[in-house]
């Protein structure tokens, strides 16, 4: 009984793209923490009443949300592979960076920066102003009025849209073999469905179980963004 | 015993754009003074409040908390403080409450008045909430010390604003038409708080509607019409017997 289960092709399948998803959930791992920071300056740039802040973080935005991010992939992988004879080769440094495991999850940084920024750029304009306004007649510093105010309402106000650019940035990462190189075998759910596909044509268990696998990795960002969005608005119970 | 006052307001005169809303305006203020500031909307009276604690920049003028004057200077967008601190100062001593309350909506009703005592002056979280809940008893309302404001009535939430104010101990309080957002039936229970802390010595200044209050709490009263002082004196014989036709005006609307 077991056996028939674990020799069903379903399950081979499963097991098959076990180590594919991990590649995609290194990307999105490895971008999701520095993303979000990164994201943060720049809506504070953008929201910045400084124009030499705010004039660059607004360029940045624009042309990372408004471009395809496959061609933000290949334009990085040459613009790398260009800085390879003056950089990257003299400073010891060129198999390390031209590597899909370093450009993969640094495209994708710059792309989930450009587009939560916007996402918190929206809610920090929409941040009661009169909370702001109480908070500075207090005597409160301005780091002072972030972390008491600004902080809190921004995370809460963009939790929903950030919960989708999260889940986004995970589908974005089977964009990453689509435009570098596979080195070793290293490929992730896209490629392997690809392959296994071009020999049996059978596009139902390939890429149906390919997409479970994102389904159940957007099942998990889901899930434990709930619990934050719940924290977020403990105090609307 | 010195008699420095608490506030000194010179000729504050603030425009927005081309639009000059204050034409130079004065204030003393010593301690345990109530002053009302009463005039029709748009007479300035807000933007007035604002500047005492420079949440509106004016362009002349001079603030001077405690007989030392706040440095201003000059550059091309306007006229900004000299020291950031001096600002920082000045609002830690002069609490004020809006009339929208404005209370942080995330934080529980103990931590909004703990919050700037904590970050601002530097207490323990342990002094913090001592002092934040002898300031809720008093305006009566610590049993909801664990309550997020969403869940009060606006009589409660100005309370707590009220509380959030003291919290800080403040030389002085501005109120900005306190009760204007609220029901007619809960506006007055913060006029008895804040008839108990004008009682207490509390040096206030509040720009107000309620007449009633202006005349038996007060003890000077400014009233403002088109950004100039029209009247100033004491509110009952303000009130009594108006010198000019204007603030008879106002007085029968
Ligand atoms: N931020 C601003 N930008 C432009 N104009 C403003 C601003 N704030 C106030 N004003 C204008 O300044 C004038 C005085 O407004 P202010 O709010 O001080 O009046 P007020 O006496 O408090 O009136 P109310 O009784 O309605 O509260 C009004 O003409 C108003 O439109
Ligand atoms: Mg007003």
């Amino acid at each position: 009984m077991i056996d028939a289960i674990m020799n069903s092709a379903i399950i081979q399948e499963i097991i098959l793209l076990a180590k594919p998803a991990l590649f995609n959930a290194y990307f999105a791992l490895a971008s999701i923490p520095i993303g979000f920071p990164f994201a943060i300056f720049l809506a504070l740039g953008k929201f910045s009443t400084n124009k030499w802040i705010s004039l660059p973080a607004r360029a940045f935005i624009y042309a990372f949300r408004g471009s395809p991010l496959f061609i933000q992939f290949f334009m990085f992988y040459a613009l790398m592979l260009s800085l390879n004879k003056v950089l990257w080769k003299p400073w010891g440094i060129d198999e390390w960076v031209l590597h899909p495991l370093f450009i993969g999850p640094f495209v994708l940084i710059l792309n989930t920066g450009a587009y939560a920024a916007e996402i918190f750029y929206g809610a920090l304009r929409t941040i009661p102003k009169g909370e702001v306004e109480a908070a500075k007649a207090m005597g409160m510093s301005k780091s002072q009025v972030f972390k008491t105010v600004t902080w809190p309402n921004m995370l809460r106000l963009s939790w929903p849209a950030y919960t989708n650019e999260m889940v986004f940035l995970f589908h974005s990462t089977s964009l990453v073999y689509f435009t570098l190189p596979v080195i070793n075998e290293q490929k992730d759910l896209m490629n392997k469905a690809g392959e296994l596909f071009e020999k049996d044509y059978n596009i139902y268990l390939h890429f149906g179980v390919a997409g479970l696998y994102f389904l159940i990795a957007s099942l998990i960002i889901f899930y434990l963004s709930e619990l934050m969005r719940r924290r977020l608005n403990r105090h609307l119970a | 015993m010195s008699n420095t006052p608490i506030l000194e307001i010179t000729n504050i005169h603030k425009r927005f754009g081309d639009l000059e809303v204050l034409h130079g305006i004065s204030l003393t203020a010593e301690k345990g003074d109530v002053i009302s500031l009463i005039g029709s909307s748009g007479s300035g009276k807000s933007t007035f409040l604002r500047c005492i604690n420079l949440l509106e920049m004016p362009e002349q003028g001079e603030i001077a908390l405690d007989g030392k004057n706040i440095d201003f200077k000059n550059i091309k967008s306007g006229r900004i403080a000299t020291d950031e601190n001096q600002v920082k100062n000045l609002r830690s001593r002069i609490s004020m409450v809006f009339q929208q309350f404005n209370l942080w909506s995330h934080l529980t009703i103990l931590q909004n008045v703990t919050e700037a005592p904590m970050r601002v002056q530097g207490l323990s979280r342990a002094e913090a909430e001592e002092i934040g809940m002898a300031f809720l008893e008093k305006v009566g309302i610590a049993q909801k010390a664990d309550s997020y404001p969403s869940s009060l009535s606006g009589g409660q939430q100005q309370r707590v604003a009220i509380a959030r104010a003291l919290a800080m101990r403040p030389e002085a309080i501005l109120f900005d038409e306190p009760t204007s957002a609220l029901d007619p039936e809960l506006v007055g229970e913060v006029l008895g708080v804040m008839r108990k802390l004008a009682e207490e010595g509390t040096t206030m200044i509040v720009v107000t509607h309620e007449m009633d209050f202006a005349r038996d709490v007060s003890n000077k009263a400014l009233f403002l019409h088109q950004g100039k002082i029209e009247e100033s004196g004491v509110p009952l014989e303000m009130f009594n017997s108006p010198k000019t036709e204007r603030l008879q005006q106002f007085l029968s609307n």
